[in-house]
């Protein structure tokens, strides 16, 4: 590494194992707004994105020795990120803590009528047919094709993440794409 | 796609990913050029991306993420406090224990403030570098070794109560560390090698200050070498080895698996 070159993300987890807080500080720079945009896709609101953005952070910091310093950053932080969204989405439907993804999109299905402030007001500012059709999605979908699509992870790592096997990680994105494309297909044709 | 003739069905949402030169990629590609139905079904994948590339996840402002980072940073300073308090005080502890069960104290005002002075050496040591304890472990035997350089005297061959001096720092470096397994243990949360290492050589320093007004030999060159500096060298091994179980300790306890790639 040159001078001039930045630290990996895993140099400065390692850094910041052997205490350099500073490290801390760049890393939450650097992924602050990326695990907000996780929560957002997912809870669709704000308020909660920018909560649970700190309690994972703060995740991350109890769980600093954890990390294995051969291992990608990424999936490791996401991981972090997946937990604390399922524990909310128990907390949300009252579940136990043995359920999964399945059971969760289950429960939000039956919810699904109440639209917060929030959730209108992101829709309204991103009034076009995309992101409704985004949003009309499972959660446990959507959350899939973001990691895929915006996060760039392969399904063995959204498996991983998600605590779900590549299978399931791949179905789950499979059927959310095939899902967007029946509801934008008047749009297809218009990207080029 | 399993091979060139089969359709490529769902697999089509991830060959678009796919980078131009990856040979799945290419292979599908190939065989879409023959394939009408999976020439149809890649288009609309590629297309279907653009349009999802096209879709902004609105950004925290700058403002909000400061704010959220240092809430972030406020409690993990609370957090590295209340650790550094809580070694501290173990400091306290182990200090005032060596004093009540030593059979007896040293009356000699100067071996006094030698024994207090670094005694408080260790204490501000630990508190001031709570937040690089990486370098404490190290600095601590540096500080136990500087400590008998400068006050023992090259007289005397003996090295008698060499055991039970060294015994004395181990368990004094063994208390904060048992303390701070219960704080992981308790609260689920593992914390960096170095705050073991820094518990126990603390231990082991306050120990050697307890030592150095309760010990009749304290001032012995040898005795102090081979048996207070020593105490203080081997808890620090003692540390690190500690340090590197507290994974064990944690799967224990905590709820969720490892998390490893």
């Amino acid at each position: 590494m040159t001078l001039d070159e930045e630290p990996s993300d895993e140099t400065l987890m390692a850094r910041y194992q052997e205490g350099d807080s500073k490290a801390f500080t760049i890393i939450f720079d650097r992924w602050g707004q990326r695990i907000y945009g996780f929560f957002l896709r997912s809870f669709r609101q704000q308020e909660v994105a920018n909560d649970l953005l700190q309690v994972t952070f703060m995740k991350v910091h109890q769980g600093r020795a954890a990390y294995q310093k051969n291992l990608p950053f990424k999936p490791w932080i996401f991981t972090i990120a997946a937990r604390v969204r399922i524990d909310e989405l128990r907390k949300r439907y009252r579940l136990p803590a043995h359920v999964g993804d399945d059971d969760v999109d289950r429960y939000e299905q039956l919810t699904a009528d109440v639209v917060s402030a929030d959730e209108q007001m992101i829709r309204n500012h991103h009034a076009d047919q995309i992101q409704r059709a985004l949003d009309t999605l499972p959660e446990s979908q959507r959350i899939a094709v973001h990691l895929h699509h915006f996060e760039g992870l392969t399904f063995a790592e959204i498996g991983r993440i998600l605590g779900a096997s590549e299978g399931a990680a791949k179905l789950r994105a499979f059927r959310a794409y095939a899902e967007l494309r029946k509801r934008l297909r008047p749009m297809l044709g218009s990207t080029s | 796609m399993n091979g060139p003739s089969q359709h490529l069905d769902d697999a089509i949402w991830d060959i678009v990913r796919l980078s131009r030169t990856d040979p799945e990629r290419i292979a599908a590609y190939e065989h879409a050029t023959n394939c009408e139905p999976c020439r149809v079904q890649l288009r609309e994948a590629e297309e279907l991306h653009a349009l999802l590339d096209r879709v902004d996840i609105p950004l925290l402002s700058v403002l909000a993420l400061e704010q959220a980072k240092k809430a972030v940073l406020a409690r993990v300073a609370k957090e590295a406090t209340s650790v550094a308090n809580l070694s501290l005080v173990c400091g306290v502890v182990v200090f005032s224990l060596i004093l009540f069960t030593a059979r007896h104290v040293l009356r000699d005002p100067q071996l006094w403030l030698q024994g207090l002075g670094l005694f408080f050496a260790a204490m501000m040591l630990f508190a001031f570098a709570k937040n690089h304890l990486q370098w404490v472990g190290i600095s601590n035997l540096a500080l136990s070794m500087v400590f008998v350089a400068m006050t023992a005297h090259p007289a005397g061959p003996s090295v008698n109560h060499a055991f039970s001096c060294m015994m004395t720092e181990l368990l004094a470096a063994v208390f904060p560390m048992v303390v701070m397994i219960g704080f992981v243990v308790r609260r689920h949360q593992n914390l960096p090698q170095s705050s073991f290492i820094a518990a126990a050589t603390l231990g082991a320093v306050v120990g050697q200050a307890g030592l150095h007004v309760t010990c009749p030999l304290s001032l012995m060159h040898a005795h102090a070498w081979h048996s207070h500096v020593m105490g203080v060298a081997i808890a620090t091994m003692i540390g690190s080895i500690g340090a590197s179980t507290t994974k064990y300790w944690l799967k224990l306890t905590v709820k969720s698996p490892p998390i490893s790639f």
